[in-house]
């Protein structure tokens, strides 16, 4: 795989604050890399650094194999973002906007005008070209940031938390939108907090916390991390006794058993019919419940096991 | 690029409301209002009808020339009619003087005829005019009366009331002329707060260029950080940005010299290459003030707009604004701060054309203006060559 992006012990720091430790990654063509930490683990840092707007301590930054600097013009046209914050003009209309950001790439005004067509389908804003964004709802707003980051059709994208204070309805076009936007050949830089999101739309993951990588890989990779396989949850209608949790306890592959007041959680490390062993030993033992399910673990279990803290507040 | 950002920075600035409104309407609307304020202290120095209070006693009565002449004078038939008399005892007439129901009053007793006034306007003058007038004549009839001309007189010339009302008439046109002069005095300084206007208009051009720079700067709003990633060469911007300012200045200050000549008859002298070419540098300083202050790394866009309304309204109030009063005595007290002043810089170039017939001290002015403008844009161009910043 090609790289695009080379990040080399980026460390950037305000004041005494160290925002962003040694970082090192590399993006590869075409991915969807998701930046996963919770807020203030550095992500927005990261990426500004990245651009080149801000100063860093120390570290190298290359694209398309080219240092990167405010200077590097080439490497900038071949770049969008969308900032975490929504970055538009209040007196300009929707397509105003997206025509003003989109020409300061694209000369050509035929091809502009296209390329603004395209990103308006992309987010689904036709119905509200004309409107001004003090007119546009939340979701909407977003939409128009993302828009205005991307109609120039770039080759590598950054996503600061695009759907950061969306609902769901939205949520789910931007993150159609972006997968759009890959399958027409972008690389993508997604940063979130949002665990489902990353599981949802990204290709590899980077869990940083406090300015560091923890962990990294695709999700199954990062899920093997933890010696999680599925959790199962019990809950009962009778007390269990003794005997019976010894007997739970001592089922293939249950790493962990946690009582509660009418259920139990098992975790177990790994195995293929767990649940149907589960329910048959139930069963048999004729122990009455009420429900009995299982789930598999996710990213905020991973974080939870590597930094003994919920990836949300 | 160039026109593209050209096009859309002016588009932007003119749809801000706020910004149009004090960088454009204002000094529009303050001339208008300055211009209300000054017609209004023009017709109050036109003669009315003089509300006179004449003290009804013996001696008033006994006193044939006053009397007549004040009963002539009152005459609503008469197209000169000066007076409109009330009679009263004394304490009535104080009582209306404090009310300002007149404007003075007469009172004779024995051996003089006193008058009795608050204020000392151009009202008080002429009643005195009047007295005066009639008293002289008296003198004059008494003295030939001495000489035993009493009889020719008497028969022939006395009282001869359209000689008085001639004579004052004559004083009383004197007096408007006195009159006349001074607020023709006045007209002069009224012109330096006109002036001061255009002071304002331009270098109220910082609101609009401060506005576009913050647009194209990383550190100083979410869209310059936008703005700043693309391929554009700084300079470009700014350029753009430049032309978009200066072509909106062009527009207000054009539309407010047209405004204040035709409209408002402000008087700008005769050498309107001058007033132009003060004008236009007026506008650089302007823009050139904005810059500095969207560039620097302020914490706020409050502090921003604080920084330039201190610097343009407080400027105007010192270059007299408000009152030349303040002018004179900051020029005469504090004389570094107007020297220092832009805002007094234009003004005072202004004043000088209309005022002096020698260029030197338009000259000082224009040159301290353009001397102030580059320190301006060398600040300026120091924080616009940052392009990456430790914190945004
Ligand atoms: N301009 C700044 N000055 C000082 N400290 C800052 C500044 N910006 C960010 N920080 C600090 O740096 C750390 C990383 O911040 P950053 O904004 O990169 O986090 P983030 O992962 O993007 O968080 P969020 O999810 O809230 O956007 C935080 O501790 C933050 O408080
Ligand atoms: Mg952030």
């Amino acid at each position: 795989m090609k790289k695009i992006i080379e990040i080399k012990n980026l460390t950037k720091k305000y004041k005494q604050l160290t925002a962003i430790d040694n970082l090192s990654f590399d993006v590869y063509e075409n991915e969807i890399l998701g930046l996963l930490g919770p807020n203030g683990s550095g992500k927005s840092t990261t990426i500004n650094s990245i651009l080149s707007l801000l100063n860093y301590d120390s570290g190298s930054i290359k694209i398309f194999n080219k240092e990167m600097s405010p200077e590097a013009y080439d490497i900038k046209s071949k770049i969008g973002v969308v900032f975490q914050d929504v970055a538009v003009f209040e007196e300009l209309t929707v397509i105003e906007n997206i025509d003003y950001f989109c020409g300061l790439y694209i000369n050509d005004k035929k091809i502009r005008k296209e390329y603004v067509k395209d990103a308006i389908d992309l987010v689904g804003l036709n119905e509200f070209i004309k409107f001004y964004p003090k007119q546009l709802s939340g979701g909407l707003l977003r939409r128009l940031n993302i828009a205005c980051g991307i109609a120039h059709k770039p080759k590598v994208i950054f996503l600061d938390e695009p759907t950061v204070a969306v609902d769901p309805q939205s949520r789910n076009s931007i993150l159609e939108g972006i997968k759009k936007l890959r399958e027409n050949g972008a690389t993508i830089i997604y940063t979130t907090h949002y665990m489902e999101e990353v599981e949802i739309i990204c290709d590899r993951i980077i869990i940083i916390d406090k300015g560091k990588i923890i962990a990294k890989g695709n999700k199954e990779e990062l899920k093997k991390l933890v010696n999680i396989e599925e959790k199962i949850t019990i809950e009962l209608l009778e007390k269990l006794s003794n005997v019976q949790k010894e007997k739970i306890i001592k089922l293939n592959h249950v790493v962990e058993f946690v009582e509660a007041e009418k259920s139990i959680v098992l975790t177990y490390s790994s195995g293929r019919k767990n649940l149907s062993d589960l329910i048959e030993f139930m069963n048999n033992s004729k122990i009455k419940y009420s429900r009995i399910y299982s789930e598999l673990p996710t990213l905020n279990d991973v974080f939870l096991e590597l930094t003994g803290k919920e990836l949300r507040d | 690029m160039f026109f593209h950002n050209f096009k859309y920075t002016l588009k932007v600035l003119l749809k801000n409301k706020v910004l149009v409104f004090w960088a454009i309407l204002w000094p529009l609307i303050l001339g208008t209002l300055f211009y209300m304020a000054f017609s209004n202290m023009a017709s109050s120095e036109k003669l009315d009808i003089i509300n006179l209070g004449i003290v009804d006693n013996e001696y008033y009565n006994k006193n044939e020339y006053l009397k007549t002449a004040i009963d002539n004078l009152s005459n609503s038939e008469n197209e000169n009619q000066l007076f409109k008399t009330t009679y009263e005892d004394q304490e009535k007439l104080n009582e209306m003087l404090n009310s300002k129901k007149i404007d003075g009053y007469i009172y004779v007793d024995i051996n003089e005829i006193k008058i009795i006034v608050k204020e000392s306007n151009i009202n008080q003058t002429i009643i005195k005019y009047v007295v005066d007038e009639i008293e002289e004549y008296q003198n004059l009839i008494s003295d030939l009366v001495s000489y035993k001309v009493k009889d020719v007189l008497l028969n022939n010339e006395i009282p001869n009331y359209d000689q008085i009302i001639n004579n004052i008439v004559i004083k009383i046109n004197q007096e408007k002329n006195y009159f006349n002069n001074l607020s023709e005095k006045n007209m002069d300084y009224m012109m330096i707060e006109y002036y001061t206007l255009l002071a304002m208009a331009c270098l109220y051009g910082a609101l609009l260029s401060s506005e576009a720079i913050k647009n194209y700067l990383g550190n100083a709003s979410r869209k310059g950080s936008r703005v700043n990633l693309a391929p554009i060469k700084r300079t470009t911007l700014i350029m753009s940005g430049f032309l978009a300012t200066f072509i909106i200045q062009l527009a207000t200050i054009t539309s407010l010299l047209l405004y204040t000549i035709f409209m408002l008859k402000v008087d700008y002298g005769n050498q309107i290459h001058f007033v132009i070419l003060l004008s236009l540098v007026g506008s650089i300083a302007g823009i050139s003030l904005g810059f500095l202050v969207g560039s620097a790394p302020f914490k706020s866009d409050s502090t921003r707009n604080g920084i330039m309304n201190v610097i343009v309204m407080l400027g105007c109030f010192f270059a007299g604004m408000m009152g030349v009063k303040m002018k004179y005595v900051i020029d005469t007290n504090l004389p570094l701060i107007n020297k220092l002043n832009p805002s007094n810089m234009i003004t005072d170039g202004f004043y000088s054309l209309y005022y002096y017939d020698n260029l030197s001290r338009y000259y000082f002015n224009l040159l301290s203006l353009l001397f102030l403008t580059i320190i301006f844009i060398i600040i300026s161009v120091y924080y616009l060559r940052r392009k990456k910043y430790d914190s945004i």
